[in-house]
C-alpha cells in the first residue's frame, strides 16, 4: 500500500464520519422507533380450520416501519391479506408487506386488512385468548394478545375503523 | 336505494338437505335478504350474516317469521350442501343455503344485476372468491327497492328490515 492510496482511504473514511455527524446533528433527536399494537382480535372460526385477525398498529416513532410477518402457535400458517373492491365485489389479495407511517395509524378491519390464519393448530372459541408475534422491519418482533369474538361482536369492536380505507392519518 | 328495483328472477337451486329450491315460488309473499358468498370468505359474509342473525333474534316471532335470508354459495366445489349448513347454523338454522353449479349461479347473480363471481387460483392450489358485497333485499312486491353494502350495522338492520315487512321502506 503506497502512501498515496493510504491517505485517500483515510480521507474518505473521514468523509463519511463527517456525513454521519452532520446527519445527526441535521436532526433534534435520534430517529426514535416505537409501535404500539391495540385492539387485536380474532373472528371465531365458524367451520374450525382457518380465523380472520384484525389489530391497530400505532407508529409513535420517527419512521415508517412495515409490518413484514404475523405468526403464532395457534395457527400453522398466517398471511396477510387485503380485501379489494372493485365497485361493489370484494376479493382477498395477499400482501407482502403493511406499511405503518411515523406518526400514523393502520387498523386492520373487516372489508380492509385482515391476517388470515391457516391451519388452525386448536380450537378457539369466543373469549378465548393467545400470543401472536408481529414482526416489523424496524421495532422487530412485538407479542400481542389476541382475543377470540363472535362475529356479531365485530362491528362494536371495530367502531368506525376501516371498512373502507385502513389508513387513518391521526 | 336501488336507482331502479330489481324484478326477481326465477331459478331453482339445491338447498342443504338435498331438495329443489324454487326460489319465486318459496319466497312469495316473504321479505327475502338475497346474499351470493362463500364460507370460506374471511369478514364480508360472515359479518353480514351474523349481523342478520344477532337483530332477527330481537324481532318478535310475528316480524321474524316474515323474513327468509338466503344464502348462495359461489364456492360449490367447496361449500357441500352440508358445509354450507354447518356454517349457516352458527348465525341462523333458518337461514336457507343455495347451492348449484358456478355457471348457474353466475347467470342469477347477472341476472339479479350483481357481478358474476370471480374465481382467482393463489400460489398454494388455494383459491380466491371475488363476490359482490351487498345484500339484496326483496319485499312483499317481488322487487328489491334496497341493496345492503358491506358494513350495514346491526342498527340499520333493526331499524330496516320490520319497515320492509311493513312495506314502508320508502
Amino acid at each position: 500500500m503506497t502512501n498515496r492510496t493510504y491517505r485517500l482511504r483515510h480521507s474518505a473514511i473521514l468523509a463519511l464520519a463527517v456525513t454521519i455527524a452532520l446527519a445527526c446533528i441535521s436532526r433534534e433527536t435520534p430517529e426514535r422507533i416505537d409501535l404500539e399494537v391495540s385492539r387485536v382480535f380474532v373472528t371465531e372460526p365458524v367451520t374450525g380450520e382457518r380465523a380472520a385477525m384484525y389489530f391497530s398498529v400505532t407508529n409513535n416513532g420517527d419512521v415508517d416501519d412495515e409490518l413484514l410477518a404475523v405468526s403464532t402457535a395457534a395457527a400453522e400458517v398466517a398471511e396477510i391479506h387485503r380485501t379489494e373492491h372493485e365497485g361493489s365485489t370484494m376479493k382477498m389479495v395477499p400482501v407482502d408487506a403493511l406499511t405503518v407511517p411515523a406518526g400514523g395509524r393502520v387498523d386492520l378491519a373487516p372489508g380492509g386488512y385482515h391476517v388470515m390464519l391457516l391451519e388452525l393448530t386448536q380450537n378457539l372459541f369466543p373469549d378465548d385468548r393467545f400470543d401472536v408475534t408481529l414482526r416489523f422491519r424496524h421495532a422487530g418482533e412485538v407479542v400481542a394478545r389476541a382475543r377470540v369474538i363472535r362475529y356479531e361482536d365485530v362491528e362494536e369492536l371495530v367502531g368506525g375503523a376501516a371498512l373502507s380505507d385502513p389508513h387513518n392519518s391521526r | 336505494m336501488m336507482p331502479r328495483p330489481q324484478e326477481k328472477v326465477d331459478f331453482t337451486l339445491t338447498d342443504t338437505e338435498g331438495e329443489p329450491f324454487d326460489f319465486r315460488a318459496r319466497t312469495e309473499g316473504y321479505v327475502t335478504l338475497v346474499f351470493f358468498g362463500y364460507t370460506y370468505c374471511p369478514d364480508v359474509c360472515p359479518i353480514h350474516m351474523a349481523n342478520i342473525g344477532a337483530v332477527l333474534d330481537d324481532f318478535p316471532l310475528e316480524v321474524r317469521s316474515q323474513i327468509k335470508v338466503v344464502f348462495v354459495t359461489t364456492d360449490p366445489e367447496r361449500d357441500t350442501p352440508e358445509r354450507l349448513r354447518l356454517w349457516l347454523d352458527n348465525f341462523d338454522t333458518s337461514f336457507i343455503g343455495l347451492h348449484g353449479s358456478r355457471d348457474e349461479v353466475n347467470e342469477i347473480q347477472v341476472a339479479l344485476g350483481l357481478p358474476a363471481s370471480v374465481i382467482e387460483e393463489t400460489e398454494g392450489g388455494e383459491y380466491l372468491v371475488g363476490h359482490s358485497a351487498r345484500v339484496l333485499a326483496f319485499t312483499k312486491d317481488n322487487l328489491a327497492h334496497v341493496a345492503y353494502p358491506f358494513g350495514t350495522r346491526q342498527a340499520d338492520w333493526a331499524h330496516d328490515l320490520p319497515k320492509l315487512v311493513d312495506e314502508r321502506w320508502e
